[in-house]
């Protein structure tokens, strides 16, 4: 809708009078720095990662140092258990722990004396038929975006994320589907670009790499309410987005399917 | 997840009772008065009555000083349809009646039955020293008995600069104190701390539901045709309901009858046209006005490929008949169509508008009771559609109304003006649902359930003119609202999880909410020139408008309330001391008030409110108070006049589940709002204006901390609208050049620059990476428009 009334404003003001941006100075409050976790568990043979790190005031420059020296236990529901190993700072992985289609999974972390816990589903594994292109007539003309192939089974409470790589370099998109308006149907997922400033159209021979993970309810939740709240006052207030971490951490756990699929552009 | 799925029998027969005891209780009232009013008579009186119309157009002119000379307080003022009725002892006496604009008429009536005198007032030639401003009495501000009512006179708005040469009467409101716009892109209106929904936007007696053009940037009126615009901020009058913060009366010009006329404008986006004359000379006429943008005629021009198979317009036709059956009947039938379009190639589509209708009958059943009677049909609705690589799919929706309303207005004596009557509403509301276009789309339909329910209102209110120096406005306004079947309605916990659902069949009534609605305000005149006065309102609203963005969408949906979204009530509270100047010359107000909010309504991080079935899991609920100082100073007469306008005010809410349940300051608060309005007839031709206005920004929430995940950079936020964007203000400016010939047709030309020394007011702040150095986050502000001028050609023959 933003696009929209940007649109309106153009055409009813003309070109000479369009909207305009300046950078402004403005006072912000500060705030106790809080731990931030990023957690991660797939059924592929790669590890299973917790990075810890904390929130910094927005006037410094973006460094975030990794959180050392804490506990990070991740078990299933099938009785298994691991403290993770902390590899480098604040990084800490779990060396013989799979993630397993189906099962229920505990993240406890425990830093100075506070303990956060969050638990996640891992779904069935929905299958990834393919990866291909689409073209879609633009802006530019006709325009091929990297399109996800695969059939939602029948029965709401399927949730898909794509994490597109163009080159080996990621998007920093986001794109989520809930299966709520396609159950069960045969779905063509468009990648489109987003407003990030890394993509650009694609070009004969570059190499595009998604991967396409199948996660729970709580995930799907927490990263539409995050992209939501994108700094931008004109939009509903923005919010914090709902963690399923306890005890005030930011960030997320969690546990999902996960499968790539490259394609080169001839 | 347990359900439980229930049927309930006889509750319609239970509610249909309930509905008509209220009402009879309320005629029976109605009628005690009367009854005790009419025993008061002791020496004879009659009744002098009649309908004061414009001599030229045969327009009927609301609000037109009618008195009796020799019989103190013997005075009252011409009504909507332009009705009068005087009662007074048998004798001989002089009726004057007086209406700025028109010369003054005076008739001699000898009184020993009820006499019936209509009134056909003449032009008054354009005098340069008495520039014409007002519609209303020139102490008006002293002596009326409402408070926080203003009226907007159309003649005063046609000369003010505005936006792209656009007249538009939403925006002029804002200039009054008490009544913020929301801001540039947006046609929507605060009143006093309300939300932009809680406004009731009359045109004709029909409510319009969605009162903006393109987005917000301009307003469906097309202000050449309107008669009169009046807006109730404070004490609302006991014949109006439905919203909570004010009423937006617009009133239509009906159609000269007496000859023809044509009048239009040419603009830089739009043009307008209007053709009115006699059907029958002096019984019946008809008016038909239309305006249509056509900023997308350039872009068929473009050389962009895209570009060319886009739409962008909107249109507005208004089209009037009426017919005047006798001296004591009138008939009226008006419609309103208009809608905005906005399409790119053939992959995205979307357009949506209202249409109103009305059929109202005059009736003067005896001279001392006038009687309107109306149906109204009322609706909104939209369409999108996207066919785009396999995407194929419409969603529409729409809101409907079916209003049967009935006003009576008695009048027994000089001192009282009786008004009762009923109100019926049936709503129908349609949500937005997808429609896969085909069985290979790859989106599903849904089904939202559709909504009916069932608005009725009884009211009675009495204007008292107790004595010389206190006026007294006291009426009771009952309410009810029923949410119908068919439907299924769902009940949820804290969290928004659903525990209970009950099905309803067609016609059966789900919930009834009954709220009792006192209003009154007192004046006390102290001298003729000073006043002060005091107001209590209490108002429920039974819709809400799903509006999640700052700048209002035309997908908002409207919900009726239900078990679980309480009907919104408010209570106002409104002290004020009026003081006029200079006889009558300079008028100055001010006026506090404080208003109390119950059952209102926010939402859940990152509710979705479109094709949802659960649309209320969505909501939370809690109170909202306000509370404010407005200050008015007005110079009315004279080659330079104008006004200033400052309001001091706070509105916030405390939700459960925002903020922690602790107070915050809505996103409606504008702590200084400043409005300084100045006209000046430099010559007989050239008229100069100016507007600048100053607000304190918008609340806004920003971030307190950053953090990085996946990545990314993302923000961490605590209190909810704790700070402020960065003030708005602006100054428009204007010239407006009128020749008028000897055979009556006028031509202009109005220049205008809005946004003279082109300030970048924020329309957004985002909080981004800095280009220069992506370690840095910056903060960026986004405004909409700079300087702007335009030229408008205006036409009248």
């Amino acid at each position: 809708m933003k696009q929209l009334t940007y649109l309106a404003a153009i055409i009813i003001t003309g070109i000479s009078f369009a909207s305009c941006t300046k950078v402004i100075d403005v006072n912000l409050d500060k705030t106790e720095p809080k731990i931030v976790i990023e957690g991660n568990l797939t059924d592929t043979a790669g590890p299973g990662m917790v990075k810890i790190t904390r929130t910094i005031d927005i006037d410094k420059n973006n460094n975030f140092p990794g959180v050392r020296g804490a506990t990070v236990i991740i078990k299933d529901d099938a009785g298994n258990e691991e403290v993770l190993t902390e590899t480098e700072a604040g990084v800490y992985k779990t060396m013989t722990l799979r993630g397993v289609e189906g099962r229920t999974y505990t993240l406890t972390v425990s830093i100075d004396g506070t303990t956060y816990t969050a638990v996640s589903h891992m779904p069935m594994k929905v299958a990834y038929d393919s990866l291909g292109l689409k073209e879609v007539r633009g802006f530019d003309g006709l325009v091929p975006y990297p399109t996800v192939f695969y059939r939602d089974p029948v029965g709401i409470g399927n949730y898909y994320r794509a994490v597109r790589y163009v080159n080996n370099i990621p998007d920093g998109e986001l794109y989520v589907e809930s299966d709520e308006f396609i159950d069960g149907k045969n779905r063509e997922a468009i990648l489109f670009n987003g407003d990030s400033e890394e993509e650009r159209v694609l070009q004969p021979g570059d190499v595009v790499t998604v991967e396409m993970q199948c996660i729970d309810k709580q995930m799907y939740e927490y990263l539409v309410e995050r992209e939501e709240a994108d700094g931008n006052s004109q939009a509903a207030a923005p919010a914090n987005p709902t963690s399923n971490i306890s005890n005030g951490a930011i960030g997320y756990f969690s546990a999902h399917t996960s499968e790539t699929k490259v394609l080169a552009l001839p | 997840m347990k359900l439980s799925v229930r049927v309930i029998p006889g509750s319609t027969r239970t509610h249909i009772i309930k509905l008509l005891t209220n009402m009879l209780k309320f005629r029976l009232l109605a009628i005690l008065l009367i009854i005790g009013m009419a025993a008061q008579a002791q020496t004879k009186k009659f009744t002098v009555s009649g309908t004061v119309k414009a001599k030229s157009s045969g327009e009927t002119l609301i609000g037109a000083i009618v008195k009796i000379n020799e019989v103190q307080g013997a005075g009252t003022v011409s009504n909507e349809y332009g009705f009068y009725s005087i009662t007074v002892p048998e004798g001989t006496y002089t009726l004057s009646v007086s209406y700025l604009g028109y010369q003054s008429s005076e008739y001699k009536i000898t009184l020993n039955q009820n006499t019936t005198q209509n009134v056909a007032m003449a032009d008054e030639g354009q005098k340069l020293d008495e520039v014409v401003i007002k519609s209303e009495r020139d102490d008006a501000n002293v002596t009326r008995s409402e408070m926080g009512m203003m009226k907007l006179d159309i003649k005063t708005a046609n000369k003010l600069p505005v936006i792209m040469g656009e007249k538009d009467i939403l925006k002029t409101m804002s200039l009054m104190p008490g009544i913020a716009s929301a801001g540039d892109g947006n046609s929507g209106f605060y009143v006093r701390g309300g939300g932009p929904d809680q406004n009731l936007i009359l045109l004709d007696e029909a409510p319009v539901y969605n009162a903006s053009h393109l987005l917000g940037f301009f307003s469906t009126f097309n202000s050449d045709a309107i008669k009169d615009v009046t807006v109730y901020k404070g004490s609302i009058p006991a014949e109006f309901g439905g919203r909570v913060s004010s009423v937006l009366d617009i009133q239509m010009n009906e159609g000269n009858n007496q000859d023809y006329h044509v009048s239009g404008g040419i603009g830089l986006i739009s043009s307008k046209l209007n053709v009115e004359g006699p059907i029958q000379k002096g019984k019946s006429s008809f008016l038909v006005t239309g305006r249509r943008t056509y900023a997308d005629v350039f872009l068929g021009l473009s050389n962009d490929e895209s570009l060319k198979g886009s739409q962008l317009y909107f249109y507005d036709l208004n089209a009037k008949v009426n017919y005047s059956i006798n001296d004591k009947n009138r008939i009226y039938l008006s419609g309103y169509f208009g809608k905005d379009v906005l399409g790119f190639n053939n992959i995205f589509g979307f357009d949506w508008g209202n249409t109103t209708g009305t059929a109202r009958w005059n009736h003067i059943v005896n001279s001392k009771l006038f009687s309107n009677t109306s149906l109204i049909y009322s609706d909104y609705r939209y369409n999108i559609g996207i066919t785009n690589a396999g995407f194929d799919f419409d969603i529409k929706s729409k809101i409907q109304d079916w209003n049967l309303k009935q006003e009576f207005t008695y009048y027994p004596s000089t001192k009282h003006t009786v008004k009762f009557g009923f109100n019926s509403i049936y709503h129908t509301i349609e949500p937005g649902n997808i429609q896969a276009k085909s069985a290979e789309s790859q989106i599903n339909s849904t089904n939202v359930e559709s909504r009916y329910a069932w608005e009725n209102a009884v009211f009675v209110s009495d204007d008292w003119k107790v004595s010389d120096k206190l006026h007294l406005s006291y009426g009771l306004r009952v309410s009810s609202f029923s949410l119908l079947g068919q439907g299924t309605f769902y009940v949820f916990d804290k969290d928004g999880n659903t525990i209970d659902s009950n099905v309803y069949a067609s016609g059966e009534f789900a919930k009834t909410y009954f709220n009792p609605e006192p209003r009154m305000s007192i004046n006390y005149i102290i001298n003729p020139k000073t006043s002060i006065k005091a107001g209590y309102t209490r108002g429920a609203q039974y819709l809400h408008l799903m509006s999640n963005s700052n700048t209002g969408n035309p997908t908002d949906l409207w919900i009726p309330s239900s078990e679980i979204v309480k009907p919104q009530v408010v209570d106002q509270y409104s002290l004020g001391f009026y003081r006029n100047f200079k006889d009558n010359n300079y008028e100055f107000s001010a006026e506090v008030y404080y208003k109390d909010m119950q059952n209102q309504i926010d939402y859940r991080n990152g509710a979705q409110l479109n094709v949802n079935t659960k649309i209320e899991s969505e909501l939370l609920f809690g109170v909202g108070r306000a509370y404010g100082l407005e200050l008015f100073f007005k110079k009315k007469y004279g080659r330079f006049n104008g006004w200033v306008g400052y309001t001091l005010s706070r509105t916030e809410r405390k939700i459960d589940g925002i903020n922690n349940g602790d107070w915050y300051v809505s996103r409606y608060d504008r702590t200084h709002d400043v409005s300084v309005v100045g006209m000046y007839d430099l010559t007989k031709r050239w008229t100069l204006s100016a507007i600048w206005v100053y607000n304190t920004g918008n609340a806004v929430t920003y971030p307190a901390a950053k953090y990085e995940l996946d990545g990314e950079t993302y923000f961490y936020y605590s209190d909810r609208n704790a700070s402020r964007m960065p003030a708005y203000h602006r100054l428009d400016i204007g010239a407006t050049y009128t020749k008028i010939t000897k055979r009556g047709r006028e031509s202009s030309w109005a220049f205008s620059v809005y946004n003279a020394y082109n300030r970048y007011n924020p329309f957004s702040i985002a909080f981004q990476q800095n280009e220069v150095n992506p370690q840095q986050t910056q903060a960026v502000q986004t405004s909409l428009f700079g300087i702007v001028p335009s030229i408008t050609y205006n036409f009248k023959f």
